[in-house]
C-alpha cells in the first residue's frame, strides 16, 4: 500500500464511491487486494484461509468506507480492517499457531551456517513464520514482510511504538529459531557489529 | 550499557543515532550473548524480507465489488428503483445486476427458489434469474459479451434446468416480446430499463473468460453473456454460450457453463435446443 496512486487518490476515489460511483470501488478493491491478501496469507499461514480472510477484509473495507474520515492515511484504515478480520479468523478457527520448542520442532534444515541469508527459501520461511506466536508474527509480517514503518504499525495495531519495536524483536528472534538457526558464536573481541551498515 | 535488547532491531535497522550506536558497538564488544541476539535478529529479519509476493487468488475481489455495486445503487435511487435491501439469501432477495461505466442498474426480480425453503414460498416467485435480458441478447444472438453481468443471487443445481429453459424460451422469441415471457409477478420490468448487455462491467470480462475456459476448455460458441453470482454457495462464473452450426446461420444450441471464481472449477453444465 506503499505504492503512489496511479489517478485518483484513495481518499478521492472515497469520496467518489461514497457520491454513488461504483467503479471508484472497484479502482480501490483492485488497487489494494494484493497487500490485503498479502498481509493475511503471512498472518494465517494457508491460502485457504487468506483468501477467506482477504476476501472479508475487502467486503468490510467496501461496507465501512463511509467511516473512513481521512485522519489516518487510507493504507493504514485499511491495515486496521484488514487485521480485524485476521484476528477474527485466527479466533474463529482457533488455528493460533503455537512456537514450537527446538526438540520439538518440525524445523527445516537447519542452517549451514549461522546467517539465514545463505539457507532458507521462502517455503521455509513461510512455514517457520507461521510458527512464530501470534503477536509477534503480526508485528514481523507488517514490519519486514510489508516493509511499514514502526509508527504506522503502532497507529495500525492501536500499540505504543516501543512495543511495536519490542515485538519485532522478539519476532525476528522467535522466526530465525523456527527457521533452526543458532546464535553465532563468535570469538570474543571480535566486532562483528561494527561492520553493519544502514539498510 | 546493559544488553542492548530491543535496541538491536534499531542496530539491524540502522535507525540508531550515532552515540547510541556506538555504545551498542561497545557492549556487543564484550558481550557474546548479545552477538548471539544480533545474529538472529538479523536473520530473522532477511528472511522475513525476502518472503515474496504472493499470486493473487483467482477473483479474490470480485465479492467486494459486487457489494459495492449493490452499495453504490443504494446511493444513487434516480437509476436504482431498489424497494429493499438486496440480500445474500436468494429466497428473500431482489437479484441485481451491477452497472457499468454509466452507474445504470438493471433490477432483476427474485431468484429460483434455493433448496430446502418452503414450497408455498417457492410458488410465489417467478424464476426470473439469469434468464433474464436474455431476450435482449437475442438480438444479436451472436454477439458476444461485453461485460460480466453481477447479480447477488444463489443458485441451486435444481434451478438451472429452469433458467436454460427460461433462456431458451426467450431466444426463441423476438427480441421486444422476449420480455413477455417473464409473466405478471414480480416487479414489472419497464422498458427503459437497460440491456443485459449494458448492464455489464466490461473489466471483469477477461478474467471472467479466462476462468470459465480453464474449467470446461475453449468453446466451440460465442460466449453471449456472463454473469457473476453465487452457485450453491459459492462465487461463481456463469457463461451462458450460443453454438450454432457456423457459416453465420442461427445457434442452435444453447449451454450454459458453471465455473467457480476459487480455482475456476467446473461446477455445472446444462444445456438445450434453441
Amino acid at each position: 500500500m506503499a505504492d503512489p496512486p496511479r489517478g485518483a487518490s484513495d481518499p478521492e476515489l472515497v469520496r467518489r464511491f461514497l457520491a454513488g460511483d461504483a467503479g471508484a470501488a472497484t479502482e480501490l478493491i483492485t488497487r489494494h487486494e494484493r497487500r490485503v491478501y498479502a498481509v493475511c496469507l503471512r498472518v494465517l499461514g494457508n491460502p485457504d484461509d487468506a483468501a477467506d480472510a482477504a476476501q472479508d477484509a475487502l467486503l468490510a473495507m467496501v461496507r465501512k468506507l463511509d467511516g473512513f474520515r481521512g485522519e489516518a492515511a487510507f493504507s493504514t484504515w485499511l491495515y486496521r480492517v484488514a487485521m480485524n478480520v485476521c484476528y477474527d479468523h485466527l479466533r474463529r478457527a482457533q488455528r493460533r499457531p503455537v512456537l514450537r520448542r527446538d526438540d520439538d520442532a518440525a524445523a527445516p534444515e537447519p542452517a549451514i551456517d549461522d546467517h539465514a541469508d545463505a539457507v532458507a527459501d521462502a517455503h521455509d520461511v513461510a512455514a517457520a513464520l507461521a510458527q512464530v506466536p501470534e503477536d509477534f508474527r503480526i508485528a514481523i509480517v507488517l514490519a519486514d514482510v510489508q516493509d511499514m514503518a514502526y509508527d504506522e504499525i503502532a497507529r495500525v495495531l492501536d500499540l505504543p511504538v516501543g512495543t511495536v519495536k519490542s515485538r519485532v524483536h522478539r519476532g525476528r528472534i522467535a522466526l530465525a529459531r523456527a527457521l533452526g538457526i543458532e546464535p553465532a558464536q563468535e570469538p570474543e573481541g571480535r566486532s562483528e557489529a561494527s561492520k553493519e551498515t544502514r539498510r | 550499557m546493559n544488553h542492548p535488547g530491543p535496541l538491536l532491531t534499531d542496530y539491524v535497522d540502522g535507525t540508531l543515532d550515532p552515540t547510541t550506536r556506538a555504545e551498542v558497538d561497545a557492549h556487543l564488544r564484550t558481550c557474546a550473548t548479545c552477538r548471539g541476539e544480533l545474529s538472529l535478529v538479523r536473520a530473522g529479519a532477511g528472511a522475513a524480507q525476502r518472503l515474496g509476493e504472493p499470486a493473487l487468488p483467482e477473483g479474490l475481489g470480485d465479492a467486494a465489488i459486487a457489494e459495492a455495486a449493490r452499495m453504490a445503487a443504494e446511493r444513487n435511487p434516480e437509476v436504482t428503483p431498489i424497494a429493499g435491501r438486496a440480500r445474500r439469501r436468494p429466497a428473500t432477495s431482489r437479484v441485481l445486476a451491477a452497472a457499468g461505466a454509466a452507474a445504470a442498474v438493471l433490477l432483476l426480480i427474485a431468484v429460483a427458489p434455493k433448496l430446502g425453503q418452503g414450497s408455498n414460498e417457492s410458488a410465489a416467485r417467478p424464476a426470473a434469474n439469469v434468464a433474464d435480458g436474455a431476450g435482449a441478447s437475442a438480438a444479436s444472438a451472436f454477439q458476444p459479451a461485453t461485460g460480466v453481468e453481477i447479480q447477488h443471487a444463489d443458485y441451486a443445481s435444481d434451478s438451472l434446468t429452469g433458467v436454460v429453459e427460461r433462456l431458451r424460451t426467450s431466444f426463441a422469441v423476438v427480441a421486444p416480446n422476449a420480455s413477455q415471457v417473464e409473466g405478471g409477478a414480480g416487479p414489472t420490468r419497464g422498458p427503459s430499463l437497460p440491456t443485459a448487455q449494458a448492464s455489464a462491467d466490461p473489466a471483469l470480462l477477461p478474467k471472467a473468460t479466462a476462468c470459465l475456459n480453464q474449467a470446461f476448455g475453449n468453446p466451440s460458441g460465442t460466449l453471449s453473456r456472463v454473469i457473476l453470482a453465487s452457485y450453491q454457495g459459492q462465487p461463481a462464473y456463469f457463461g451462458i454460450y450460443l453454438i450454432g452450426p457456423g457459416a453465420d446461420l442461427p445457434p442452435t444450441l444453447l449451454q450454459l457453463n458453471v465455473a467457480s471464481v476459487h480455482g475456476c472449477q467446473l461446477l455445472s453444465q446444462t444445456t438445450a435446443r434453441l
